[in-house]
């Protein structure tokens, strides 16, 4: 894991001795709230429902066991006790008070952690495949970059104030599980001529009021020339992106308008500009970086464990959380484990200090001190071998955080909706609730198969409700929450919007109408077809049928 | 309105002419982008230094043919979240102006260094934002931030280059 | 097409604090049932008005209108059911609670409002 050096220290630290000057200037009006709106934003600070709301950031999703421990202790020092693990691998704290703020960001420091940039219209907390670096299917690990985008994007003197905000992800492997495409830059790890490595670029993805899938930019960008192309797509999208309507402010919109083509030339033009200048070298930077990825010394195991397969026999549970928790590592004898913060009808993403604390020790105990935070809302242990997952399931499993439902039905994935969020137009997390429970039985859960729901309450869309195979979209209908509800989207590297159904269902029906459907689908489903090649081979007004057909 | 330069408030030297009138001998004058191709070689002739103030959505490449003449360019920030000056200033500053960069309209002190970084001199805010925002809030927000990530922009200590220094 | 209620109270978060407040006889208050109420438009703006005083004066933010109806025992309840959440204080899945009710904000007026704690 990357470690702060005393440069890294010195700048979040005044940063923070920054932002404490400046509630101080708001509480005595030299600051006003339109002013200090985007400086509290950029310091990850909202002013929600019921409270303020601070979100954190998880560079790239990666987490020590030491920095779970001390969220935990926030957790239970500032705030209510509990935090919430968001699609953006962030985590939100939802009743801190402005005065304890400054505070909370020192503790933060003291962990080398900060909430810089998780608001505001800036370059936000970069995100990542939460397998990077231990996934089998990977080419390298992305966090690198990561981290190296992280540092420059940090108080980027130039790109601070965008016409909106601004998000990149990282991937390094095969399949996309940071969803690059939907973001404002997506970036994929490839391999180049002579096993040289770069990036393949995409721009111009985005959910919410307008969802659009990214366009490839550029086949391949030289690892050391990343940071310049990526300057020359803010710089142009800084000059050029709309300011005259928020909602149009993004940069979906301005490729969209400008087209693909006029857009890419103008990048290509300005990186041509950039490309010799003696202030951008960055490979030097780079290597120190990686040095800090290097992987971990695996010791030399057998790809199948004894001990494993004895537990598993003996203990159905066990063996069904091994089944549908556990992920393909890179090294021989060892897993990725993914803990589920969805318990049946419980609050998707969200953690107590208790919880976190344990899933630190977890940690400790069995993946060498590091966790991950997926954008499923998840927690995921990334080294553990497998003769010690009975162990850590024990362990996961007396503290109830041993759900076996990882991408199964009621993995649901629910932004924080009108329970918190002061945008929001109708609820999430009930729903998400009432479906955890429906679907809960276990057996139920692994024959319905792989199943994305997403839930979001309204239509920003932080619930990736586009993308769920089933998504859930709650709004306002004639003063009472109605949800529309959309088919066929997927976040990966086969993009697709969700197609919308009919017409909406009140509360009390949208669980039914997801049963029927799935009922349907379990009916006509052919041997081994997940839910969504049902859907693909029967068609999206096939499908859409089934959640209305009340008979 | 009020200017400030290294983190103080000093008195401003320019004026902006009003179109048609005759301009004060000696006087430093701005001129708004449109009037440059027609005034501008008269006046500086006449011994003015002559200043621009252009629009957010100019091209600094159009600047480019002025760059020995002008002694000033003003870049405005209609809104303090409007960073599209931002931008221009880094062109400005790399396509190779040297004279004066001055940030003009609303720009808070949070964001001077950040001004600072793009290669503005000075910043000029209107008198109900100085009443909020006195001199010394600048001058401790120029002190705010010692370090920055971001290589070839200015003023502060890049953290790059200390630490390349320090291995 | 909304058609303006009747009745109205005025709502703002707490700038320290950022719990939701109403504005009531002497000052705000986190007890919606102690909110003013506001019976004519011009009422209305009046009390509005003097919400934005405080948002000036740096008490509290975001201030708004809120469009109410009177409960069985003459005390306004929200018509929308954002505002019946947002008078909860609580995500609508927590237990009923006693709303963990901070007291009122010291009276307005007394010339250091901003150092009020709760
Ligand atoms: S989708 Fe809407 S309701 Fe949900 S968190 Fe985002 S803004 Fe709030």
């Amino acid at each position: 894991m990357y470690r702060y050096d005393e440069f890294d220290t010195q700048f979040v630290r005044e940063r923070v001795s920054q932002f404490r000057g400046q509630v101080e200037r708001r509480l005595t009006g030299a600051l006003n709230e339109d002013e200090f709106r985007p400086l509290r934003l950029m310091n990850g600070l909202y002013l929600q429902l019921h409270a303020y709301m601070l979100r954190v950031a998880i560079p790239y999703g990666t987490l020590s066991a030491h920095q779970m421990r001390q969220l935990g202790a926030i957790a239970d020092k500032y705030d209510r006790g509990y935090g919430h693990f968001t699609t953006r691998q962030n985590i939100q704290f939802n009743w801190p008070k402005l005065k304890d703020v400054p505070d909370i960001l020192d503790d933060l420091a003291d962990v080398e952690m900060h909430a810089i940039q998780t608001s505001g219209n800036c370059i936000r907390n970069v995100t990542a495949d939460p397998y990077a670096g231990v996934a089998a299917d990977e080419i390298a690990d992305p966090r690198p970059t990561g981290e190296l985008l992280r540092q420059w994007s940090s108080n980027h003197p130039e790109f601070s104030f965008l016409p909106r905000k601004f998000k990149i992800a990282l991937t390094g492997a095969r399949a996309d599980r940071a969803v690059i495409k939907f973001h404002d830059i997506g970036l994929r790890l490839v391999e180049g001529e002579g096993g040289q490595l770069g990036y393949e670029v995409w721009a111009g993805g985005g959910l919410g009021r307008t969802p659009m899938i990214g366009i490839k930019v550029r086949d391949f960008v030289p690892t050391a020339d990343l940071l310049r192309y990526v300057e020359a797509i803010m710089r142009v999208y800084n000059a050029e992106g709309r300011r005259d309507n928020k909602y149009k402010a993004r940069i979906k919109i301005l490729i969209h308008e400008k087209g693909g083509e006029d857009f890419r030339a103008e990048v290509e033009q300005e990186f041509a500009r950039i490309a010799h200048d003696p202030a951008a070298p960055v490979e030097k930077e780079l290597a120190r970086i990686q040095a800090f990825f290097a992987p971990p010394a695996y010791e030399a195991l057998p790809a199948e464990s004894e001990a494993l397969a004895k537990a598993k026999l003996a203990n159905p549970n066990f063996a069904r959380w091994v089944r549908v928790n556990t992920r393909a590592h890179k090294a021989p004898g060892y897993t990725i484990a993914v803990i589920s913060l969805k318990p049946k009808g419980g609050v998707p993403g969200d953690a107590t200090g208790d919880e976190m604390r344990v899933m630190a020790d977890a940690a400790d105990a069995y993946s060498m001190s590091e966790l991950r935070v997926s954008a499923e809302q998840n927690i995921v242990l990334p080294n553990v071998k497998a003769s010690d997952l009975f162990a850590l399931w024990q362990m996961l499993d007396r503290a109830g955080l041993a759900s076996s439902n990882a991408e199964l039905i009621s993995d649901v994935v629910s932004c924080p909706g009108m329970d918190y969020c002061a945008l929001a137009t109708a609820r999430s997390i009930p729903i998400a609730q009432e479906i955890t429970e429906r679907f809960a039985e276990p057996v139920l859960q692994e024959q319905i198969g792989p199943i994305r729901i997403k839930i979001s309450g309204c239509i920003n869309a932080c619930g990736h409700h586009h993308v769920g195979d089933i998504g859930i979209l709650g709004l306002e209908k004639t003063g009472a929450e109605a949800y529309q509800i959309t088919l066929g989207g997927d976040p990966t590297e086969s993009a697709a919007i969700g197609e919308r159904s009919g017409p909406g269902f009140p509360a009390e029906g949208v669980v039914d109408a997801i049963e029927r459907l799935i009922h349907f689908y379990l009916g006509r489903r052919e041997d081994g077809e997940t839910f969504k090649q049902t859907y693909h081979r029967l068609g999206h007004s096939v499908m859409k049928d089934a959640l209305y057909a009340s008979h | 309105m009020p200017l400030i330069k290294d983190g103080h408030f000093v008195a401003d030297d320019w004026s902006r002419p009003v179109e048609g009138e005759p301009a004060v001998a000696g006087a430093k004058l701005i001129l708004a982008f449109a009037r440059l191709e027609a005034e501008a070689s008269d006046l500086i002739e006449a011994g003015h230094a002559v200043g621009v103030e252009i629009t957010n959505d100019t091209d600094p490449a159009a600047l480019e043919p002025w760059f020995d003449r002008l002694a000033l360019i003003v870049v405005p920030f209609p809104r303090a979240a409007d960073g599209r000056g931002f931008s221009i200033a880094t062109r400005l500053r790399r396509l190779g102006y040297r004279g004066e960069l001055r940030a003009s309209g609303h720009l808070i002190a949070d964001q001077y260094t950040l001004a600072r970084s793009c290669g503005f001199d000075t910043v000029e805010i209107s008198d109900a934002q100085a009443a909020r925002q006195p001199e010394p809030h600048w001058l401790e927000a120029e002190h705010a931030m010692s370090l920055a990530y971001q290589r070839g922009y200015g003023p502060l200590r890049n953290i790059l280059g200390a630490r390349w220094a320090a291995q | 097409m909304a058609k303006r209620a009747e009745l109205q109270i005025v709502t703002a978060n707490h700038l320290l604090e950022g719990h939701s407040v109403f504005l009531g006889e002497d000052g705000w208050t986190a007890d919606h049932h102690a909110a003013r109420i506001a019976a004519t438009p011009e009422e209305s703006a009046e009390l509005e008005a003097l919400g934005r005083v405080d948002e000036a004066g740096n008490i509290v933010v975001g201030v708004y209108l809120v469009d109410v109806a009177l409960d069985a025992s003459g005390d306004p309840e929200p018509i929308h059911y954002r505002e019946k959440m947002r008078v909860r204080a609580i995500p609508s899945f927590w237990p009923d609670p006693v709303k963990a009710r901070p007291q009122s904000l010291r009276p307005r007026g007394d010339g250091e409002a901003h150092h009020v704690s709760l």
